[in-house]
């Protein structure tokens, strides 16, 4: 394992950035995107002008107004962005065929065996930039982990090696939040140990890790150390696509908005629970509806990134639903499609259960209760609702 | 009070256009676009871009025809019909 050649490819400030690529006169300037509705949501992502502002990703738009009030505030445009990030994709693929797709806007290429890894990324940049218009920071290194610090490590339009035998210098004076899979409650916990850098976690027995994060621990210590052997995720051994969902044929028309509101939580939370115990993610929801004295009509939207979350399954089965004007309902039906394994993410994303967030706590906490008690041990309080409606489920 | 700037900048529009296009290279450009009776070019093309609505394909232009505003354009595969979807003042 110790002649892998991987490459960390970062799309800088990628949604941002492609907001100044396809209006000119926002290039060079603060740009905010922002969830809608632009007034009253969340901060998606800022350009590198707006960051000395102290504007980043998950803060209120509201409050970004005041750190940046001559800011440039655009809504996402979620179907822009996947453009983009579907040309890039195409860009590595020319390259390699061994990519891993980690997110919308981050790859691992795997160069292994390949002459001069560091030509070949400043040949990346050129086409990325000749053909896109984007900057994406490359970080070079013996496996994934290395890699992700290295790109890191100059952003943006950087581009960093880091050899094997440098790992320990180079990863040595990082604070460990650098460390994917190490977030802020677990850099608590380790910094109240007294360790703050690789170099202090480096010092620490692998016993003494142990006791203190129990398997984790052992991470960590490998982690310390630049030593990972993760294997790529390549884009050819993720699952085939499939679809998986359930329909419910309702015994009466169904009238209301809000009635068919809480059948779609109803599925969703369904599909959901289905989906976290199966380690399936969807990539995409389609919603189907039979009005009354009609065909059935079907529509469907990819996901920004996969979920198994029922919100935001129900939340895109609404958004999908108000599209169209349907006034009276003979049955309804969610499908997840374009499913992947969610192994990968859960291993990679969260390396320790205290990073997690508390959502998806309480979503892990209600699945054991389902698997315990049955589905129907706890239901949001809006499906209450669709119990005015009698139905059969298929699916 | 909040979105004024918003309003300044980016104002949605969303109404049927005139274009005149060619391919060029395969690929679809559009040349001049009428609107509310004005006629507007030559253009840039800054960008280009596309999605699906359903199994139609929409094809997006950010085109620009002086220096102050930046137009987005929409060619639908369902009718083949144009848009102006909005306008990026500067």
């Amino acid at each position: 394992m110790t002649d892998r050649v991987i490459l960390h490819v970062d799309a800088d400030a990628f949604f941002a950035s492609v907001e100044q690529i396809t209006n000119p006169f926002l290039k060079g300037k603060p740009v905010v995107v922002c969830g809608l509705p632009l007034e009253h949501g969340v901060v998606t992502a800022a350009s590198y002008e707006a960051r000395p502002y102290g504007v980043k990703a998950g803060m209120p738009v509201a409050q970004a107004r005041k750190l940046l009030p001559d800011g440039y505030f655009v809504p996402v445009n979620i179907p822009k962005y996947l453009f983009f990030s579907t040309r890039l994709l195409s860009i590595y693929l020319q390259m390699t065929p061994r990519v891993e797709a980690y997110s919308v806007d981050e790859v691992f290429l795997d160069l292994s065996g390949v002459a001069d890894p560091w030509k070949q990324a400043v040949e990346l940049k050129r086409q990325i930039a000749q053909e896109t218009g984007l900057t994406v920071s490359i970080g070079i290194g013996p496996n994934k982990l290395i890699a992700k610090i290295a790109s890191d490590l100059d952003k943006p339009d950087g581009l960093t090696m880091v050899l094997p035998e440098q790992a320990l210098q180079v990863l040595g004076p990082l604070p460990v939040e650098r460390c994917p899979g190490i977030g802020p409650k677990t850099a608590a916990n380790l910094k109240a140990l007294g360790i703050v850098t690789f170099s202090d976690l480096a010092q620490v027995p692998l016993a003494k890790l142990r006791w203190w994060f129990g398997k984790n621990g052992e991470k960590l210590y490998w982690a310390a150390r630049g030593v990972d052997e993760t294997p790529m995720v390549l884009l050819d051994q993720l699952p085939p696509l499939k679809s998986k969902g359930h329909e419910i044929t309702f015994d009466q028309p169904m009238r209301s908005v809000e009635a068919a509101q809480a059948v779609i939580w109803e599925i969703s939370g369904r599909l959901g629970f289905e989906f976290r115990s199966q380690q399936r993610l969807a990539g995409g929801i389609r919603l189907k509806v039979k009005p009354v004295g009609g065909k059935a009509v079907t529509r469907q939207t990819r996901l920004l990134a996969a979920t198994a979350d029922e919100r935001v399954i129900a939340k895109t089965a609404f958004q999908l639903f108000r599209q169209g004007n349907f006034t009276e309902l003979r049955g309804l039906g969610i499908y997840g499609i374009y499913l992947v394994s969610s192994v990968k993410d859960q291993n990679q994303l969260h390396l320790f259960p205290e990073d997690i967030p508390g959502e998806e706590r309480l979503q892990t906490a209600i699945d054991h209760l389902k698997q315990k008690y049955g589905e129907g041990i706890v239901v949001p309080a809006l499906n209450l609702l669709s119990s005015d409606f009698k139905g059969s489920g298929k699916g | 009070m909040f979105g004024w700037e918003v309003v300044e900048v980016i104002e949605e529009i969303g109404e049927d256009v005139k274009v005149l296009a060619s391919f060029v290279n395969g690929k679809l450009q559009p040349v001049i676009f009428k609107w509310r009776n004005r006629t507007y070019q030559p253009l840039t093309i800054a960008s280009s871009w596309s999605d699906y609505e359903g199994q139609f394909k929409r094809v997006y232009f950010s085109v620009l025809t002086d220096q102050s505003n930046l137009y987005e354009l929409c060619f639908h595969t369902r009718n083949f019909q144009w848009c102006l979807v909005r306008i990026h003042h500067d």
